[in-house]
């Protein structure tokens, strides 16, 4: 039998209520809705460009925010009955005359060069230049530096439609500092030419997505945000890196 | 990186916990928003927003799962944005068939609106309904109608065939009725 427009509206009451129902039971059930089942691209993470793209809308819609809760319009937010989602425009509301801190309290800072984010965070930070990672990635790319939190150097590149390809990070200390942490089904250990053991991570013995080491003194990682790297190109640019610490 | 540390990040008021969000969940909201507007694009974008969502939040609000909360602030963005845009549109979208699904378990009424139920009461039904399901029933249900995820991905991943996912919908829907009729819950 047809559902009538009546009987959709009095179950999507019921779907909006299915949103409340207890968080062990959400949980429990997530073990599937995990990394990108339904995406087009892996779970990985384009720290800068997320920040930026954040930074970008977040004053704005803040403000937005704002002359909504003095215009009383929280009417939509209430008529979703879920609270998650109401306590969160509430605290919105509440941080209404901290929106500025929010939105001046990004920890990264953007370097004209790899060198100005060497000296911004206190680490050598010797990593190829466009032409360079042009002719291994085979696309023209263009680079971006940041310091985040005044001790993370990070190069960003990216093609010419802005699509994320590849990030190198360093800072002073041992961590892992990729932020990546994705369960890769490949693993393997690559010996620097200075001596560092640098751990790679990836799909196959020739499609890597991530590489990490330390050379006892700075911690590095390189991630690739598109199409994994061969261990060739991986390794080639991983030598780029190292040499110049 | 633990929940409790990402949390720290927020707390902190440290960008850090965007990304590390964006890392360990950025599949599982993106899906979850995926199932319910059936676009890509529009995913993506409700996945950026649960991080700001999130960052408005915390602190003062701290979640105890994670997981689940993130999960509850997408669906919620998820389907504002298909009440506003995409109403008219099947596409790609779980949330027709789902709401279509979720009809059946409806009494016969001719209640007006102020003898309905309110959202807190229908869920309090809702949670008693699956804590009385045994754990992969329960996983089953709250994958259709939490998450909206498809029959055929709920049946890949319990390695079952559609068929019987659908079967055992079909139970539990009747069965829920039952008690949504039995503790007088009007929709």
């Amino acid at each position: 039998m047809e559902t009538t427009d009546k009987e959709r509206e009095r179950a999507q009451k019921l779907f909006q209520a299915f949103g409340e129902i207890k968080d062990e039971h959400v949980e429990d059930a997530a073990e599937h809705v995990r990394p990108d089942a339904r995406s087009d691209e892996r779970t990985k993470i384009d720290h800068s460009l997320r920040v930026r793209r954040l930074n970008r809308y977040l004053v704005p819609l803040a403000a937005a925010l704002v002359l909504a809760v003095a215009a009383g319009a929280f009417y939509h937010v209430q008529r979703t009955d879920n609270a998650a989602y109401s306590s969160m425009d509430t605290e919105s509301a509440q941080e209404s005359d901290g929106t500025e801190a929010v939105a001046s309290a990004n920890p990264y800072v953007e370097a004209q060069s790899a060198e100005e984010a060497g000296n911004l965070a206190g680490v050598a930070f010797n990593v190829p230049d466009e032409a360079e990672i042009t002719k291994i990635l085979g696309t023209s790319v263009t680079a971006q530096y940041f310091v985040l939190d005044g001790s993370l150097a990070e190069a960003d590149y990216a093609d010419a439609d802005g699509n994320a390809l590849l990030t190198i990070r360093e800072e002073a200390g041992t961590d892992d500092i990729s932020g990546d942490y994705t369960d890769y089904p490949y693993e393997t250990t690559e010996t620097l030419t200075g001596g560092a053991a640098m751990t790679l991570k990836g799909n196959s013995e020739d499609e890597f997505f991530l590489a990490t080491w330390t050379d006892g003194t700075d911690s590095f990682s390189i991630q690739a945000l598109g199409t994994g790297l061969s261990l060739t190109d991986i390794k080639n640019i991983a030598e780029q890196v190292a040499s110049g610490n | 990186m633990q929940d409790e540390q990402i949390i720290d990040l927020y707390f902190a008021r440290n960008e850090r916990a965007i990304s590390e969000s964006d890392t360990k969940y950025g599949g599982y909201v993106q899906s979850i928003s995926h199932n319910i507007l059936g676009d890509l694009e529009d995913a993506k974008e409700c996945r950026s927003d649960t991080w700001l969502h999130a960052w408005n939040a915390m602190p003062p609000f701290h979640p105890e799962k994670l997981c689940a909360y993130f999960g509850k602030i997408v669906r919620n963005l998820s389907l504002n944005r298909y009440e506003k845009e995409h109403a008219q549109k099947r596409g790609g979208s779980e949330v027709p068939g789902v709401i279509d699904e979720l009809a059946e378990c409806l009494a016969d009424t001719n209640a007006d609106v102020e003898t309905q139920s309110e959202g807190k009461e229908i869920t309090a039904v809702l949670n008693d309904f699956l804590e009385e399901l045994d754990p992969k029933k329960r996983a089953l249900f709250v994958r259709r109608y939490f998450y909206a995820s498809p029959i055929r991905d709920i049946a890949h991943d319990y390695e079952m065939r559609e068929s019987a996912v659908k079967m055992q919908l079909l139970r539990m829907r009747g069965e829920l009725k039952q008690q949504l009729m039995d503790h007088g819950i009007i929709l």
